[in-house]
């Protein structure tokens, strides 16, 4: 995933370990909920940076399934243009649904030679660590902050990865019911924060193999006149690792 | 960590071009010895590894007496001042790193390359280089990501396919690190232990330069041999990730040398890459004016499971002064001519 946040409008972006780059977009004084593969950003200051790259090829949306605590490798780049602001540190916290800090990473701001920064991220993010409350569902939140050296202070930008108990699995938006022979629109989405990208995305429909993605888009062809067509998806990453879910499309003209 | 001098400067090297081999450009004026080479920059990538000949001709003194029965010059071991990372150490680490999280990076490493990358072709290739900082380490009380900038890196080459294409730095200081199962164990506290761009696309030899090839470059640029075993020299972070580090060459004599600050004569050089993913390489001499310190700004870690209003109240951005080795200059001014 490369997300690309353009300084023309007025935005701010978050670094979070694992679901990173995240955008807080205003429009005029509406601020708009911001979340970024489903991944809410509740907090953030003035000052954070408001333009760049973020590299990091995780697939996953909130909230995240997962069957207990699970420890996540990740690694991000973060490609920041030279600005009236210097950044020279970066640091994450992982604060627990409970208010506690279980890991802090604090990351050097490389200049790149050209005017533009460079911080690379590594580690591994312990999903769940804090447990499942009401409904078997958690969160972590994930303070970033960078210290600006032209502010003399640090600007943060926080956001929450929220978690539910479960396998990870793939969810399918489909239409419930469909005309006959056409085709439509079909998109998966993983809970599963330990894919890495590239992921192929396999679809199959009543058991056959209709086609395989690298984005996880495709089109279904309908079938006959009031029948209905099992649609399944397997996502499979470069290690190997796939999860898989399925759903049930109604074909019928009388809708 | 903020690193900061004053003056404060952000400058980069001004790109020149050479005159030997490549395209050239002329040296405007004339200085008053005689002009040697247009000198400055040139692309690794054009030349090839240096031949064992050209190379024992490029070097005198222990220079010299450094060529390996491989042909290829034995660095120096590293300091072990305190305890450092051994170079297959780092080379295990830098390969778990890139096999199980450097594809989660793969756009950033693609680009700087300048190309795809076979992530599952990717092997160690040439030498891990050591590179120092030019400046003292900072006290052992300081939290480590902050220490671990001005403190010793490898440089780990990988190739895929046979070609550089990926450079991962680690710190020589990144001790606590260990590898279970295929993953990379980091402490509750972590960060600065690795840092990975791409490798620009015909890169040939090690990143951010073999040795050999920045000894002859040099003497071929300068008519001088080199006479001092090459040290690489990591750049203020500022300047630039450990990948930017510099070799530090001695030439035998000293010999004029014009730079953006003026003509002076010099038996020190600096030779490496100026910007993350291009291929330029400059020849630098020292500044006249070198920071004796920097400024590293630092706060508190956390403890494991502490509440985040708790350690929020009482993480206190402090800084200290990190001196600069006398004997290691950290600005350089890129070359623009040289002169007997």
């Amino acid at each position: 995933m490369k997300t690309q946040i353009s300084s023309k409008v007025v935005a701010t972006a978050a670094i979070v370990m694992g679901w990173s780059w995240l955008t807080a977009i205003q429009c005029g004084d509406v601020i708009v909920d911001p979340k970024v593969q489903d991944c809410p950003v509740p907090t953030y200051d003035s000052g954070f940076p408001s333009s760049g790259y973020l590299y990091l090829n995780k697939p996953a949306h909130c909230p995240l399934r997962i069957p207990g605590f699970t420890e996540v490798a990740y690694a991000a780049s973060a490609d920041l243009p030279a600005g009236s602001v210097s950044y020279d540190f970066y640091q994450s916290q992982h604060i627990d649904m409970n208010g506690s800090i279980w890991a802090v990473i604090f990351e050097d701001v490389w200049g790149q030679g050209n005017g533009r920064y460079l911080v690379n991220i590594s580690g591994n993010y312990n999903a769940g660590i804090g447990g499942f409350g009401t409904g078997n569902r958690g969160h972590d939140d994930l303070k970033n902050g960078f210290w600006s050296s032209t502010l003399s202070r640090w600007v943060y930008a926080t956001t929450r990865i929220t978690y539910e108990l479960g396998f990870p699995s793939n969810s399918i938006d489909a239409p419930e019911v469909v005309y006959p022979g056409i085709r439509y629109p079909v998109t998966a989405t993983t809970s599963d924060p330990l894919l890495t990208d590239p992921v192929t995305w396999s679809w199959y429909v009543d058991g056959s193999l209709a086609g395989t993605t690298t984005s996880p888009s495709f089109k279904v062809l309908s079938g006959a006149e009031s029948t209905e067509q099992l649609v399944e998806v397997v996502a499979t990453d470069g290690n190997g690792r796939s999860v898989s879910g399925q759903t049930t499309v109604w074909v019928s003209s009388e809708w | 960590m903020q690193c900061t001098e004053a003056p404060r400067s952000r400058a980069r090297a001004v790109v020149f071009r050479t005159s030997r081999g490549y395209a050239a450009v002329v040296c405007g004026q004339v200085l008053v010895t005689v002009l040697a080479a247009c000198s400055g920059e040139s692309p690794t990538g054009a030349r090839p590894m240096p031949t064992p000949s050209v190379l024992r001709a490029s070097v005198t003194g222990f220079a010299a007496e450094a060529i390996g029965p491989n042909d290829q010059i034995q660095l120096a071991e590293f300091s072990g001042e305190e305890n450092e990372l051994t170079a297959s150490e780092a080379v295990n680490l830098a390969s778990v790193w890139t096999r199980n999280y450097g594809p989660m990076t793969r756009g950033w490493l693609e680009r700087t390359h300048g190309a795809a990358i076979n992530f599952k072709t990717l092997k160690t290739c040439g030498r891990p280089l050591y590179a120092r900082s030019a400046f003292n380490a900072p006290p052992q009380s300081i939290p480590s990501p902050f220490r671990r900038s001005h403190g010793p890196w490898w440089l780990v080459t990988f190739c895929d396919d046979g070609s550089p294409s990926v450079s991962v730095a680690v710190s020589a200081w990144a001790t606590e690190l260990t590898v279970q199962a295929g993953m990379i164990r980091f402490p509750m506290v972590s960060g600065t232990e690795f840092v990975a761009i791409g490798i620009p696309l015909g890169h040939v030899g090690e990143y951010p330069m073999a040795p050999e090839m920045a000894i002859v470059m040099t003497a071929e640029q300068v008519g001088k041999r080199i006479a001092k075993v090459p040290e690489l020299v990591t750049p203020l972070p500022t300047d630039g990730p450990p990948q930017l580090a510099r070799w530090r060459l001695t030439l035998e004599t000293p010999t004029m040398a014009r730079t953006t600050s003026g003509q002076r004569a010099t038996n020190e050089v600096f030779v490496g890459p100026t910007v993350v993913g291009e291929r330029n390489i400059a020849t630098s001499a020292a500044a006249p004016e070198q920071p004796v310190t920097i400024e590293l700004n630092w706060i508190p870690v956390p403890h494991r499971g502490e509440a985040a209003t708790a350690y929020t109240a009482r993480a206190i951005t402090q800084t200290i002064e990190l001196l600069r080795r006398v004997d290691t200059p950290v600005r350089v001014e890129p070359i623009s001519a040289w002169g007997n």
